[in-house]
């Protein structure tokens, strides 16, 4: 795989730098509307393309397990844990122990 | 003053007026030393009292023999004050503490701007204290209060990821389960302390619901009881924080929040995380957990951070 081929989604940049809870009613940036708005569209592009889509998390203040579980947890849900897993990379030079985080949620949702 | 009192009484409509009378006014004094970390007991059976009287009467505090205040009592104080279940009519005024770092505390907290205050507040005295409150989770909030209070230390307003997941996660418990089985949205308050002494940033995150261990209670306290053998509310929130015991959704996937702002604080990014929720007073940091014989009617939390 070419990185001409790497579909990047820069939490802080592309959707916000403060991201808040998990769902749309608690409140602005939720793990919902990220996953519904920004992760779920290229998420589905980047398979339809057989490509990777990374998900830089640097430059944000933080991250909550619910905005972490709804998005990543709540996408593995609906196209399972394989798929989301082998279609999605992530960086993090903030806070590195986020990406084992992460992959826990998409492992384990149910 | 009596052309004050004369303009007042034109405003004042007259029911108002009478309701004020029949309702009195009680005096309530705060304890001397008016900090959950330094006499939680006290702290907690004061907040409870001035819930209480607020409920029916016009409250005057009594600051006079207050020795110590922490930031984390007066952002309880505000809860209190700000609190949904209180009646709008009731009206507070308070007097100085006679000790300086009591008075400079509370003055810097802008507290007296909530109350009706013999003297005006000095613009200079405040500044080092800021407090925000919603019933949304808001990350713009708590991103303010973070780069606020690290600023008044450092001069440059810098993240915080720990504090920053830590406050989202709290919002976001109030806002899911601080309402108990009403589901109505409870409101919360935060507090940043720029501690010039200390060289700390403090925190405290304040709601008025339920409580965590009434809502864990409610659905686990059984079945968990007995598969645990957990024997009294110290141990449900020490299961609760430890991730022994999931959330009351029953959702997978849920229940994540307080295991990971304590572990936060075992990694020492969080320090003197302290927790107080319904009779149960818990400093983390040490591990000490305790019973309290008042109830702490909602749930709070204060931990620091050294920029």
């Amino acid at each position: 795989m070419n990185t001409a081929q790497l579909v990047r989604i820069i939490i802080a940049k592309d959707f916000s730098d403060t991201p808040g809870g998990r769902y749309r009613s608690d409140g602005a940036a939720s793990g919902e509307e990220f996953r519904e708005f920004q992760l779920k569209p290229k998420f589905l592009n980047a398979q339809r393309e057989g490509t990777i889509l990374e998900i830089d998390l640097d430059g944000a203040e933080g991250y909550a397990t619910s905005f972490l579980e709804e998005a990543f947890g709540g996408l593995a849900r609906e196209y399972g844990a394989q798929s989301v897993l082998k279609t999605l990379k992530f960086t993090c030079a903030d806070e590195p122990l986020l990406i084992r985080e992460i992959e826990s949620y998409i492992s384990s949702a149910k | 003053m009596d052309v004050l009192r004369a303009r007042k009484r034109q405003v004042e409509p007259p029911l108002a007026r009478a309701r004020s009378r029949r309702q009195g006014e009680k005096n309530l004094r705060v304890p001397r030393y008016f900090s959950f970390l330094r006499d939680p007991e006290s702290t907690s059976r004061f907040l409870g009292e001035f819930a209480q009287k607020l409920r029916r009467y016009h409250v005057k505090l009594d600051f006079r023999k207050v020795e110590v205040i922490g930031p984390e009592a007066i952002a309880a104080m505000t809860a209190v004050l700000k609190s949904r279940k209180r009646p709008q009519f009731s009206r507070v005024r308070g007097n100085d503490p006679l000790s300086a770092d009591a008075r400079m505390v509370l003055e810097k907290s802008g507290f007296f701007e909530l109350v009706r205050h013999s003297k005006p507040l000095e613009r200079a005295a405040t500044g080092k204290i800021q407090t925000r409150g919603s019933d949304q989770v808001d990350g713009r909030l708590a991103q303010d209060l973070i780069h606020f209070g690290m600023e008044c230390l450092t001069g440059v307003p810098a993240r915080s990821q720990p504090v920053y997941e830590t406050l989202i996660e709290c919002m976001t418990n109030t806002r899911h389960h601080a309402g108990g089985e009403s589901n109505q949205v409870e409101g919360w308050w935060a507090t940043v302390y720029a501690d010039e002494e200390r060289r700390r940033v403090c925190f405290t995150f304040v709601d008025m619901g339920v409580g965590i261990l009434a809502t864990a209670r409610k659905n686990f306290f059984i079945e968990i009881t007995e598969k645990l053998g957990l024997r009294d509310d110290k141990d449900l929130l020490r299961g609760l924080l430890s991730g022994e015991i999931g959330s009351r959704t029953e959702l997978k996937g849920r229940g994540r929040g307080l295991p990971k702002i304590c572990n936060w604080s075992k990694a020492g990014r969080i320090q003197s995380l302290l927790i107080v929720t319904n009779f149960v007073y818990a400093n983390v940091e040490l591990a000490e957990y305790r019973l309290m014989p008042e109830e702490f009617d909602g749930t709070l939390l204060y931990w620091e951070i050294e920029p």
